[in-house]
């Protein structure tokens, strides 16, 4: 066994490198209910752009509520914010739109039309879109008690000091963390329970269990950070039922325990006598948002790619359109801003300089004699970048004037968006669509040279 | 070109796959003489049609390299390609081919480690099955 001798079949760099440049305005919207929105706008207007900022409320000033909402503020943060909201009010290329709900969007990068206010007609044009939406927090209680609380509102109790700690008044002794009661992949909560209830127990003494379906450790530094809450004395718990909460004067849970024996011999647990149980939250999307993502075919899972490279910080799954604020996760202000702004930067490469050179070879094709117009491809693409339009003749698109004199209707790769990531490639049942940089002939004759 | 056997392909996900295997490679850990790594710009294109080549042309065993789930760049190039997987598996079946043969292996890009491992396992399995037979 050696390292040295694999043969390996490497993505290919264009072939001709062919850069079209295409011209992009330099008009972008920013529709948005969340603080991340103003830093975003006050950005891209500082480099040029014109930007219509879209909000549902009465003054710009207002979107800054849900900063007391989200974090704990002091005055630097405020007067920054102030500021902020200063510099947006006055910047002559920034167009702000009062008391206005997005009901929709539709287009292509380059071309994206935003309706707002459940007008059909009337839309407005962009070249990409930025948007952040807060989220509401819901916490789904077993029934109503003030030692039952969310994360969110755990955190602000801590922040206030350790006298404060349970709402009820009294000291901390015992707690626990259930997590995993909605949604199941989300790993802010596995880490925020376990460094949070490490740190309870090392200041303070206070008996921790954490209540879990299973345990994220795949996060950064978790596995580190699970260890140490394991010798502190943090108690994990997995349970498959859900728990059954017992209220009255002091607060209970039982649950059956798999992680101490196997999952087929389950140990009965009873958690007595708590005096907070921090209940993981479920977040749901604003209606705005929504709108705005189902009319731009992102989805919710589209809405916040978590690719491998963090420097795509603010990327959704379709060109020319990012993301921030808290419409991906809880995160603190410093994060909200890094990302906001990373987000910004990312809408300037794309709608910024005015053209863009696309790799004309790096994208897939379609050939329309073979096309079956399934519409696997449209609804596979993850950049919606996918169209079925009239053809004249193979490889011969009509534009929407000459629709007249179409023979057949097939798929069309819209060349601006795609990315060449062959997902189409790899469905097509009739074999139609090819990468122009990377055909399958590369990858078969490869194989046959090399086995 | 080395010990021919045992045969692995390699389907590496440009984004995670490749740089694991990079990783591996900088790091010195030992992968097979024979083994072959084919780049794809996602785990998700990895095709039937590719997989079936392989095995035809002789390849003791496929692997396909691809992100964690939620993590793909493609939002759900990876789950495509775990789902194809699992059906080719139910066809190899009929075709008198060992579903074993073929693997999805999800990968973080900095895991080279993990990556030289999983192909271990895939060779030491191999190895088993050859020595039963």
């Amino acid at each position: 066994m050696s390292t040295q001798m694999n043969s390996v079949l490497r993505l290919p760099e264009s072939l001709t490198p062919e850069i079209q440049e295409i011209s992009i305005a330099p008009v972008v919207a920013v529709p948005t209910d969340h603080p991340a929105g103003l830093i975003m706008a006050d950005y891209l207007a500082s480099m040029g752009l014109k930007v219509t900022l879209i909000h549902p409320f009465e003054t710009v000033g207002a979107i800054l509520e849900t900063l007391n909402e989200e974090f704990v503020i002091d005055s630097a943060v405020e007067e920054r914010f102030l500021a902020l909201i200063a510099r947006v009010e006055e910047n002559k290329n920034i167009s702000v739109l009062n008391n206005t709900r997005v009901s929709g969007g539709k287009g292509w990068w380059g071309d994206f039309s935003l309706l707002v206010d459940g007008e059909k007609e009337e839309a407005l044009k962009a070249s990409g879109i930025a948007f952040a939406y807060r989220k509401q927090a819901v916490v789904k209680k077993p029934f109503e008690n003030d030692a039952i609380i969310g994360f969110r509102e755990f955190s602000a109790l801590l922040l206030k000091g350790k006298e404060s700690i349970t709402p009820t008044g009294k000291a901390l002794q015992k707690l626990a963390f259930v997590l995993d009661l909605g949604k199941r992949d989300e790993k802010w909560a596995s880490m925020t329970a376990i460094k949070l209830g490490t740190y309870l127990k090392k200041a303070f003494g206070v008996q921790v269990s954490i209540l879990c379906r299973e345990l994220k450790v795949s996060s950064d530094g978790m596995e580190k950070a699970y260890r140490e809450a394991r010798e502190a004395g943090v108690i994990i718990y997995k349970y498959l039922d859900e728990p059954q909460f017992e209220g009255g004067a002091s607060l209970s849970i039982n649950f059956r325990d798999t992680s101490f024996m196997s999952d087929d011999n389950p140990l009965d647990v009873s958690l007595e006598g708590l005096d907070l149980v921090v209940l993981q939250e479920s977040f749901v999307t604003a209606e705005d948002e929504k709108a705005l993502l189902d009319g731009l075919h992102i989805g919710l899972e589209g809405a916040y790619v978590a690719p491998n490279n963090p420097q795509f910080a603010g990327r959704t799954s379709r060109k020319g359109v990012v993301a921030a604020g808290n419409s991906r996760l809880p995160e603190t202000l410093a994060d909200m801003e890094t990302t906001a702004l990373a987000a910004a930067e990312e809408l300037y490469q794309w709608t910024g300089n005015g053209t863009y050179g696309i790799d004309v070879q790096r994208v897939a094709e379609v050939d329309p004699s073979k096309c079956a117009t399934c519409l696997t491809c449209y609804r596979i693409c993850p950049h919606h970048s996918i169209r079925i339009e009239p053809y004249g003749e193979r490889n011969v698109y009509i534009t929407k004037g000459e629709k007249e004199g179409a023979t057949w209707e097939a798929a069309r790769v819209l060349v601006e968006t795609c990315d060449g990531c062959g997902l189409c490639v790899s469905e097509c049942p009739a074999k139609a669509i090819q990468l122009i940089y990377y055909p399958d002939m590369d990858v078969y004759g490869f194989l046959k040279e090399n086995l | 070109m080395g010990s021919e056997k045992p045969k692995i392909v390699a389907f590496c996900c440009e984004e995670s796959g490749m740089p694991a295997y990079e990783h591996a490679k900088s790091l010195g850990l030992p992968l097979p003489d024979a083994l072959k790594v084919i780049a794809l710009p996602c785990g998700g294109k990895a095709e039937t049609g590719y997989i079936m080549k392989a095995l035809d042309e002789g390849a003791d065993a496929v692997m396909i390299f691809a992100c964690y789930e939620g993590n793909c760049k493609y939002v759900q190039g990876n789950i495509r390609a775990k789902k194809r997987v699992d059906y080719l598996k139910t066809r190899l079946e009929s075709l008198g081919i060992l579903p074993e043969k073929i693997a999805f292996c999800p990968v973080a890009p900095a895991s080279g480690a993990r990556f030289a491992e999983m192909v271990q396992e895939e060779v030491q399995a191999l190895d088993s099955r050859e020595n039963k037979s």
